[in-house]
């Protein structure tokens, strides 16, 4: 999976996106999980993929229990919350581009394949939401 | 004139994050959908079929699909058995690599500058089996193409128009003599789509009034020839019936 | 009891109307009570569904007057920045406060939680509103229509 961990710097957060393909919301969710897991938390975050939760993947399944699991949404029907849930995984936070773009007006999003300028803006408010959500996620924790 | 209801395929690619191939089938499926062929697909969203989408997991169970993943684990073409029908085709990322000598893919988020051939092939493929598909005939309570079936059935049988229109024209034998009735088939699809609206309280047994309405918007029938054409709709609208609560049981 | 709705699929979409209520052809909704004395008007589901999801309602000052196919409200989604016409004339007496901080109830809930204005009409029923078989027909050739497109 994506985001593996360095050695002695095990996973704290799981992100799950929608991985819807037809909305441009699904593209900033995917988009904004990358960041997470890519740039800015590449040591303790790691994604899961949709897909094979959908399918009862036992790995996948697997990596849902015992750590919180972060969801981006893309709609109001929350694949990636209901998911989550149905494989016994623990949603400690829930995010909706929707919601987030409420918050930053400026940053409307166009583009499936490709994200404008303010998609790829506001998938990187979205990140930046998530990384606050883990490090309160962390600290509650104690780690 | 009402529109008629329109045979579509559908795509459900796996799209999975941890790997480029997932974001090939992704962006293969979008191209096929936005520019090669617009207007007869839809994409089906795989995580959808859990989390309650009823109009994408009705219209995998009615329409035909393809299936599109990314690797051998075969996410979108086994949860759409799961959830909902067997996928009328299936096609894997590592099959396309293989038979046209090309590069594996690198990257996830951003792939690399030599999957763009990649995505334009399998993008290709889907476009073929869209093709395919709209061609054949679909047997909605198989999810199979009924092309080898056709002369079991030579009671109720549907063709496209020889005009070229792309209208189906259902050929239904009464007393041996073949009566051709033009968009039946749709017309059917629409009503029964419709309950209980179009049914009223005549039950699914007996063709609704409206049906046999619609029948003449698109088909002229001579006055002394009503109670065969009347015969012929009964008896198609009993076969479309039986097929239908065939699926659902 | 919650009524009936009457509802057509095109391709992988199910949308669904109200009956009892009246239409315009743009996809506005309009219901009164027994008394008629005051009108609420809403989204229809597939205006809402082939709007998106809504991130903005933008709603109208009380006491306004409109008349029929005046701009009612707005809505924004990702998709499209809506302007709602309304479907009669007469004066706005209130609009829904519930979407200030939940436009999503337009797409939640378009025939009930997620109307959009109460307006009381200079005539009701109006002139050249559709009951919800005809827009059902209707409906259903806009769906097809974007469909193909």
């Amino acid at each position: 999976m994506t985001g593996q961990p360095v050695e002695n710097a095990p996973i704290k957060t799981v992100v799950v996106p929608c991985s819807g393909i037809g909305k441009t919301y699904g593209t900033v969710t995917r988009e904004a999980a990358y960041i997470v897991v890519e740039e800015l938390a590449p040591e303790t975050t790691r994604i899961v993929p949709l897909s094979l939760l959908v399918l009862g993947d036992e790995d996948a399944q697997a990596a849902v229990r015992g750590v919180p699991v972060i969801t981006l949404d893309g709609c109001k029907l929350a694949c990636a919350t209901v998911n989550v849930g149905e494989a016994g995984g623990h949603v400690a936070r829930e995010f909706t581009v929707l919601d987030c773009y409420r918050r930053n007006k400026q940053c409307k999003p166009q583009g499936i394949a490709e994200l404008n300028e303010g998609g790829l803006a506001l998938a990187r408010a979205l990140a930046e939401e998530v990384m606050q959500a883990a490090g309160e996620l962390m600290e509650a924790d104690g780690s | 004139m009402p529109s008629l209801p329109q045979r579509k395929v559908g795509i459900v690619a796996c799209s999975g994050e941890e790997m480029a191939e997932g974001t090939v089938t992704r962006l293969a499926a979008l191209k096929v959908l936005e520019d090669l062929r617009p207007a007869e697909t839809v994409t089906i969203c795989l995580p959808l079929f859990l989390a309650g989408g009823e109009g994408d997991r009705a219209f995998a169970k009615f329409y035909p699909t393809i299936a599109v993943d990314g690797c051998e684990k075969r996410c979108a073409a086994r949860a759409t058995e799961l959830y909902s029908n067997k996928p009328a085709a299936s096609l894997l990322v590592d099959d396309i690599i293989a038979a046209r000598g090309l590069a594996r893919p690198q990257g996830m988020r951003r792939l690399s500058a030599d999957a763009a051939p990649l995505i334009d092939a399998l993008a290709d493929e889907i476009a073929a089996e869209v093709d395919r598909l709209m061609d054949a005939r679909w047997s909605r309570s198989e999810g199979v193409v009924l092309e080898a079936e056709a002369d079991a059935k030579p009671a109720v049988n549907s063709a496209a128009c020889a005009c070229g229109s792309g209208v189906p024209v259902t050929t239904v034998e009464i007393d041996g003599r073949a009566i051709q009735i033009m968009a039946l088939e749709p017309i059917m699809e629409m009503a029964y789509a419709q309950k209980p609206g179009f049914f009223g309280e005549t039950g699914f047994r007996e063709p609704p009034a409206q049906l046999m309405n619609t029948v003449r918007l698109y088909n002229t029938i001579p006055d002394d020839q009503e109670a065969v054409y009347a015969e012929a709709v009964q008896t198609a609208w009993q076969a479309y019936c039986a097929e239908k609560e065939s699926t659902r049981g | 009891m919650t009524p009936q709705l009457l509802e057509a699929r095109v391709d992988k979409f199910i949308f669904r109307v109200m009956p009892g209520y009246l239409y315009s052809e743009a996809g506005v909704w309009a219901a009164t009570d027994e008394t008629q004395q005051i009108v609420r008007l809403g989204l229809s589901d597939y205006r809402q569904q082939s709007s998106g999801d809504v991130a903005f309602f933008n709603a109208p000052a009380t006491g306004r007057r409109v008349s029929q196919g005046d701009e009612l409200a707005s809505i924004e989604t990702v998709k499209v920045d809506l302007e709602v016409p309304s479907p009669l004339t007469g004066e706005i007496v209130a609009a829904n406060e519930a979407l200030e901080d939940t436009p999503e109830l337009i797409n939640q809930d378009p025939y009930g939680r997620g109307w959009l204005v109460e307006l009381r009409p200079d005539q009701w029923p109006p002139a050249g509103l559709l009951d919800a078989a005809q827009y059902l027909t209707v409906m259903t050739a806009q769906a097809e229509a974007e469909a193909a497109a």
